[in-house]
């Protein structure tokens, strides 16, 4: 149940200390470079002056937001680079989606050949895009110009509305994004087992239905996660934008590239400031909610879970924004407040409530970048790992699944990998010098890479069989005791008899399990003499389930000595009283 | 290339800190990371332009940097800061495989850390260091924006050249510049492919499952 041998353990211990000094060197000084110009655009937006790089640094103000907020020129030109990234990203991922379901179906040759070709799409310059995209305008605008006798009268509507410029800018951002987005379907594909399409196709769907009720579902954050990389890709392009629009048309970085030769004020510094504290605040969001999708459960209570949160960050950012144009306003700052913690407090709830905080994670503009830069090297580096993700995938589908140890020990790493951060309540029936022959790793690996936060381990076993086992092991025993005491995990220990009575009591399929974040339950049934195979099962922890394991955890509680390390090698079982068992029941599964 | 070059050792040495560290500081030089990202691209060169306007105009120890602005390093240094990102992404995919399995069997055969970290992480990301310095090249072979904003455009560059030609109305020399580009881009494309393949071959048994334990 527990990790051998996780990659992803840090390696810090095997790092020379002179690397790590040099190493410390130069990555302070790509930060400072990396960092420091996001940081001088905040304090410009907020200091700056008529004067280009001139900051007052006496007399911060927000007059240039409100300067900003109030310029219909950058208001109409956030309006047409937020709608040009919505219709090019919505139409890339739907061409991908449709893309990738359709490689299921084609033979290698095939997929090898258009694979090749979205790389070399990745690889062609932007320049020379945008060079042969205002040869396409100039052909649309002469199919225009010259339109049949029965619908020419469309052509002076069609030129006004300058559709030649606009269709060409769309199919140049679809040519830009839709090799990104590839990359995350590539790369989210190999994780989807092609015989559920093949199933859904066996059982006499066609290919439309096929894509739609089981392709779409499966890959449904993926479409989420292309439109919004699309989106922003979409937002950030400047060449294609530099060859097609003037200045009347502008998007928001042609605006900010134009304005540094025609504008002496911040406007630009004051832009890119917004976008990056909603980028930030996204980011924000995302950090502090981070549930799994592949243990995603939408029930009323976890939609509530998150809602204080949500309604938190969203009032303090829009109370931030209306304050940064109060300052500017003539309406009184109190009423820009209250306006703002109201605004705050309904988009918190429709958001939690709607759970588009999943939606709002992904707007994250760097964690996509991260994906698809990630994504990137996978292509080209390394095979991508998605053993893990079929895993899940199998053993999702309910009841026990048999697999071998090795890949029981891959299902523990992704568990403890998908939540890293929370709480973990487990029991094991392992004597510490079993433990350690069946996970040797596992105390100098896992306790490193996890954050301590409390964890909790029912051993299920007595104090003679664990003096029994140290007189035999005494290493192996000190170290088991010391590793957990150091990572801050409360050792329990209860007799195995009283834990499968309790179990069995309560219906549980197994008295060994762990719980990962009080969300997601893992089963173990290890093998027994003559069988070679680990039984594990996989489950929410929601509704009747939570009750069973609170239950079995209070019980156990009431069962428990605790395993106390003093001096040196002294290890003692300590009897709990009254209050800490209360301590503790409060704390399991809150 | 310069930029490329250095960007990758930037972008290569924080993944490598980054994979080498706990997890908490790995978090937060991926943050740092991210900051820039957050931007946006433009915005990014626009920075450094205030930045280098009001450091060369303040006397300060600092204001020589302010040279940096219309001047070839200077267009050198913001580019090669903002490959640095994704430089670092790509490399810390590469250094996420890294495993402590690998080190301790090192260990294990009498090699000291220094010589870990020299036989076994630095050929182990080099293919991706390499494919990040490829990547940042052909992204700075069709860059005019840095070179336009820092540069102020009195350094030829390629976009830039295709861009005025266009403003001259000289459409059909663009194109001809567009396709040397284009040409270039490929023919280092394949080059690194070639050299990635070679390296790979010459560091199999670090890269690959030895034969003898390879499932049909």
């Amino acid at each position: 149940m527990y990790e051998l041998s996780s990659t992803n353990a840090p390696l810090q211990l095997f790092l020379p200390r002179p690397v790590r000094v040099l190493l410390w060197a130069i990555t302070v000084g790509v930060i400072a470079l990396v960092a420091i110009p996001s940081i001088y655009l905040l304090l410009w937006s907020l200091m700056g002056t008529e004067v280009v790089g001139r900051l007052d640094l006496h007399r911060a103000s927000f007059r240039w937001f409100g300067a900003v907020l109030s310029s219909p020129d950058w208001l109409a030109a956030m309006s047409r680079s937020v709608l040009l990234g919505a219709f090019a990203s919505v139409a890339g991922a739907l061409l991908n989606g449709a893309y990738n379901y359709s490689k299921h179906f084609t033979s290698l040759g095939y997929r090898r050949t258009t694979n090749l070709a979205m790389t070399v799409l990745l690889l062609n310059p932007l320049i020379c895009y945008a060079l042969s995209m205002s040869n396409v305008r100039a052909v649309i605008r002469n199919v225009i110009l010259n339109l049949p006798a029965g619908i020419s009268n469309l052509a002076p509507f069609l030129d006004t509305m300058r559709v030649d410029v606009w269709f060409t800018l769309l199919m140049g951002h679809l040519a830009i994004i839709t090799p990104l987005q590839f990359l995350l379907f590539e790369a989210a594909d190999r994780g989807m087992p092609p015989s559920m399409l093949w199933a859904a196709r066996t059982l006499g769907a066609g290919h439309v239905r096929s894509f739609r009720a089981v392709y779409v579902p499966c890959m449904r954050g993926t479409f989420i996660a292309s439109v919004i990389v699309g989106f922003f890709a979409s937002f950030d392009e400047i060449v294609l934008a530099l060859f097609m629009l003037d200045d009347g048309m502008a998007t928001i970085p042609l605006k900010v590239y134009r304005s540094i030769s025609q504008v002496v004020q911040p406007h630009a510094a004051v832009t890119s400031a917004i976008v990056m504290v909603a980028a930030g605040t996204t980011w924000f969001l995302y950090s502090r909610t981070r549930p799994s999708p592949r243990f995603d459960v939408h029930s009323l209570r976890e939609r509530l879970e998150g809602l204080p949160r949500e309604v938190l960050a969203f009032a303090l950012t829009t109370v931030t924004i209306f304050m940064l144009v109060g300052g500017h306003g003539d309406i009184p700052l109190v009423f820009h407040g209250m306006v703002a913690v109201l605004s705050g407090l309904a988009a918190g709830t429709i958001v939690g409530l709607l759970r588009l905080h999943n939606i709002l994670k992904l707007l994250l503009i760097s964690v996509n970048v991260e994906t698809v830069f990630r994504g990137l090297a996978r292509a080209f580096v390394l095979e991508g790992v998605t053993h893990d993700v079929r895993l899940i995938k199998a053993v999702e589908a309910g009841g026990f699944t048999e697999m071998t140890q090795d890949r029981m020990q891959r299902l523990a790493r992704t568990a403890f990998g998908e939540f890293p951060h929370g709480r973990y309540v487990g029991t094991d029936r392992h004597v510490p010098s079993r433990f350690q022959e069946l996970y040797p790793n596992y105390l100098h690996d896992q306790m490193l890479s996890r954050s301590k936060r409390g964890d909790i381990r029912f051993v299920l076993y007595g104090a003679r069989e664990f003096e029994d086992d140290r007189a035999a092991h005494p290493a192996a025993a000190r170290s088991f005791v010391s590793m957990h005491t150091a990572a801050g995990v409360t050792l329990l220990s209860v007799p195995w008899s009283a834990a499968i009575e309790i179990s069995k009591k309560l219906e549980l399929e197994t008295p060994d399990l762990g719980v990962f974040e009080g969300r997601a339950a893992v089963f173990f049934d290890p093998p027994t003499t003559g069988r070679e195979k680990w039984r594990v099962m996989l489950d929410n922890v929601e509704g009747h389930r939570l009750t069973q394991l609170r239950n079995y955890f209070y019980e156990l509680v009431d069962h428990a000595q605790e395993i106390v390390r003093g001096g040196e090698d002294a290890t003692f079982f300590r009897d709990l009283d009254d209050d800490d068992r209360h301590k503790l029941k409060s704390y399991i599964l809150a | 290339m310069s930029s490329a070059a250095l960007a990758a050792f930037g972008g290569a040495t924080v993944a490598c800190l980054a994979r080498f560290s706990s997890q908490r500081t790995s978090n937060v030089l991926t943050f740092a990371m991210m900051v820039p990202l957050l931007t946006g691209f433009v915005a990014r060169n626009y920075s450094w332009v205030g930045l280098l306007t009001a450091i060369g105009s303040h006397r300060t120890p600092l204001s020589p940097l302010g040279e940096l602005l219309d001047s070839r390093a200077g267009i050198v240094t913001v580019m090669a800061v903002v490959f640095v990102p994704f430089v670092y992404f790509i490399v810390s995919e590469a250094a996420s495989h890294l495993s402590p399995p690998l080190y301790e069997a090192s260990r294990t055969l009498g090699a000291t850390d220094a010589r870990a970290f020299f036989v076994i992480t630095l050929p182990l990301l080099l293919p991706a260091t390499l494919l990040a310095f490829a990547l940042s090249t052909i992204l700075g072979l069709g860059y005019f924006v840095t070179p336009h904003l820092i540069g102020g455009g009195n350094f030829p560059f390629v976009a830039n050249g295709v861009l005025s030609r266009l403003d001259l109305g000289d459409a059909q020399g663009a194109a001809l510049l567009g396709l040397y580009l284009l040409a270039t881009v490929f023919i280092l494309a394949g080059l690194v492919a070639i050299v990635r393949a070679w390296w790979l071959r010459r560091h199999e048994p670090l890269t690959k499952t030895p034969h003898y334990v390879r499932t049909k």
